[in-house]
């Protein structure tokens, strides 16, 4: 089960007309949409979403405390696994269960369940499973209430989350190593110990809410989705409507543009603007002393701080644009209000650039359920393998999806999620302007940001799939 | 050693020029606006001025 690693596993073809026309026809898309949200869209709809609960049977049931206990200890499992797997096993990023699970399967397959079923992830997220089974514990023997822990710092916000994935978009993009077992099953034991004492500190919810990288990250998509809770009622709201409390937070700003910058990084990778420019860059380190690897590291790490400051500065100038047609509102205010439109962008980024990855790499964890050390007998590394369930040898199905087929999804996600980002966009500035006038205006700017990162979006597949 | 001029590749870079084009237009289209705006906030803002 050896495969190509690269991101953009498919070449496109038998595209009827040339892919630049696709970004026009995108842009032109949006242009439209824009109209259209201005004449038939005129009050804030998203604001409040309404809420309409499901059956209280089945609410007790999802909120029951087995469910959350069975769904915890399937996720500390899955961790266990993951560094058991990567320190034990074969030490090959397609063949060991830890890179797959934790590169492929959780980090790019979450994100639709998140988007679908809302925050499935709080569910099962490991970290906070242990947590609240520590506190449980202690609780148990301690025979009374823990001492309360710190108040969680209004002005640290989503800072730790940004940290959180800007470590791990550098070991994913950056380290030389970073995909091999071994060092995601150390990158995870690391994280672990962090996140065990932010939640010492201040509290396993606080910490898992406004703090740990993934459980920030799945949670903004899951805002997307139409499934919530409220109290102990799961229910319905409207679509998107989640997304509406976006941006209160510190930190949430950057941290969409580590997500979009991050995943924009990764396709221009292998486009020839960065391969050229890269060995300069290393140049450079190099002549300061650094090793070979070391360079290159150091070369990987500013692009993806470039590419983070560039998403960021490109979000900042429609900001400054809207800024500009008048109202009292300030630019940090601003910055906040228009931030829930990014959350799709963000989607669409990642939906488009991963699909291929998702399908094709995705399909080898049934492989590796069976086998999660690697050691197969196909394998040409040992045949010391386990086949747990039958499924060792399953073979990658590469005609899941075709290369066009792959090309028109990814087309649709990139205009799909940037037509949601410019009515997300429209909603708020409807609620937040005075005059509709001004909001009107002020949205001008805002297409303009979207017909940017669709522009860069469709630009940077090409240059992925070409 | 011989360097080839830049036109000559010109195919690799101007197709991801084009891909600006939508991005660019709209820029100057907005930065035209928003300059007529302001010489009219500034026409109408002199007219008061005189009025008062």
């Amino acid at each position: 089960m050896i495969f190509e690693i690269a991101h953009g596993i498919v070449g496109r073809k038998d595209l009827p007309i040339p892919d630049w026309l696709f970004g026009w026809a995108a842009a032109l898309v949006l242009v439209v949409s824009f109209v259209a949200l201005a004449l038939l869209w005129p009050e804030p709809r998203l604001q409040d979403g309404g809420f309409r609960p499901l059956p209280r049977r089945l609410s007790r049931v999802l909120l029951s405390r087995a469910v959350a206990v069975v769904c915890g200890a399937i996720g500390v499992f899955l961790l266990g696994v993951t560094v058991w797997s990567g320190l034990n096993g074969v030490q090959v990023a397609t063949a060991n269960f830890a890179s797959v699970f934790v590169l492929v399967v959780f980090w790019l397959g979450v994100v639709p369940l998140s988007v679908v079923f809302g925050d499935v992830f709080r569910a099962f997220n490991p970290w906070r499973a242990i947590g609240r089974a520590v506190a449980w514990v202690a609780q148990t023997a301690a025979r009374g209430p823990l001492p309360a822990p710190l108040r969680y710092p209004e002005r640290l916000g989503h800072w730790p989350g940004v940290v959180g994935l800007l470590a791990f978009a550098t070991l994913e993009l950056v380290a030389s190593s970073g995909d091999q077992p071994e060092s995601v099953a150390i990158a995870t034991l690391v994280y672990s110990a962090a996140t065990f004492v932010g939640m010492a500190l201040f509290g396993v919810e606080a910490w898992s809410t406004r703090a740990e990288a993934f459980g920030v990250y799945f949670n903004l998509f899951s805002r997307i989705s139409p499934f919530t809770r409220r109290g102990d009622q799961v229910g319905l709201r409207r679509p998107l409507s989640g997304l509406s409390e976006v941006g209160s937070l510190p930190g949430t700003v950057p941290l969409l543009a580590v997500m979009i910058g991050s995943v924009s990084f990764d396709g221009i990778g292998e486009a020839p603007l960065w391969t050229g420019m890269a060995p300069d860059i290393a140049g450079f380190f190099g002549d300061l002393g650094l090793s070979q690897q070391m360079a290159l590291e150091a070369a990987f790490l500013v692009g993806l701080l470039a590419a983070i400051a560039i998403v960021l500065g490109f979000y900042m100038l429609g900001v400054a644009g809207a800024r500009s047609v008048g109202g009292r509102l300030s630019t940090r205010q601003i910055a906040r209000a228009f931030l829930p439109s990014m959350v799709p962008i963000a989607l669409a980024y990642v939906a488009a650039h991963y699909i291929t990855e998702l399908l094709y790499r995705g399909q080898a964890i049934v492989e590796l359920s069976s086998s999660p050390l690697g050691y197969l007998a196909s394998n040409p590394l040992g045949d010391e393998g386990t086949d747990l369930f039958g499924t060792a040898n399953e073979p990658i199905d590469y005609g899941v999806i075709s290369a066009t087929a792959a090309w028109y999804y990814q087309v649709g996600f990139v205009v799909a999620g940037h037509v949601a980002g410019l009515a997300l966009a429209h909603d708020k500035a409807l609620a937040i302007y005075d005059e509709a006038r001004l909001a009107v205006r002020s949205q001008y700017w805002m297409l303009a940001v979207m017909v940017g990162f669709t522009s860069l979006a469709l630009w940077l597949l090409a240059q992925s799939n070409g | 050693m011989t360097t080839l001029p830049p036109l000559a590749h010109s195919g690799h870079w101007i197709l991801d020029v084009v891909y600006v084009l939508p991005f660019a237009g709209l820029l100057i289209w907005l930065f035209v606006t928003t300059l007529r705006e302001r010489r009219r906030q500034a026409r109408e803002g002199g007219r008061e001025e005189q009025d008062l």
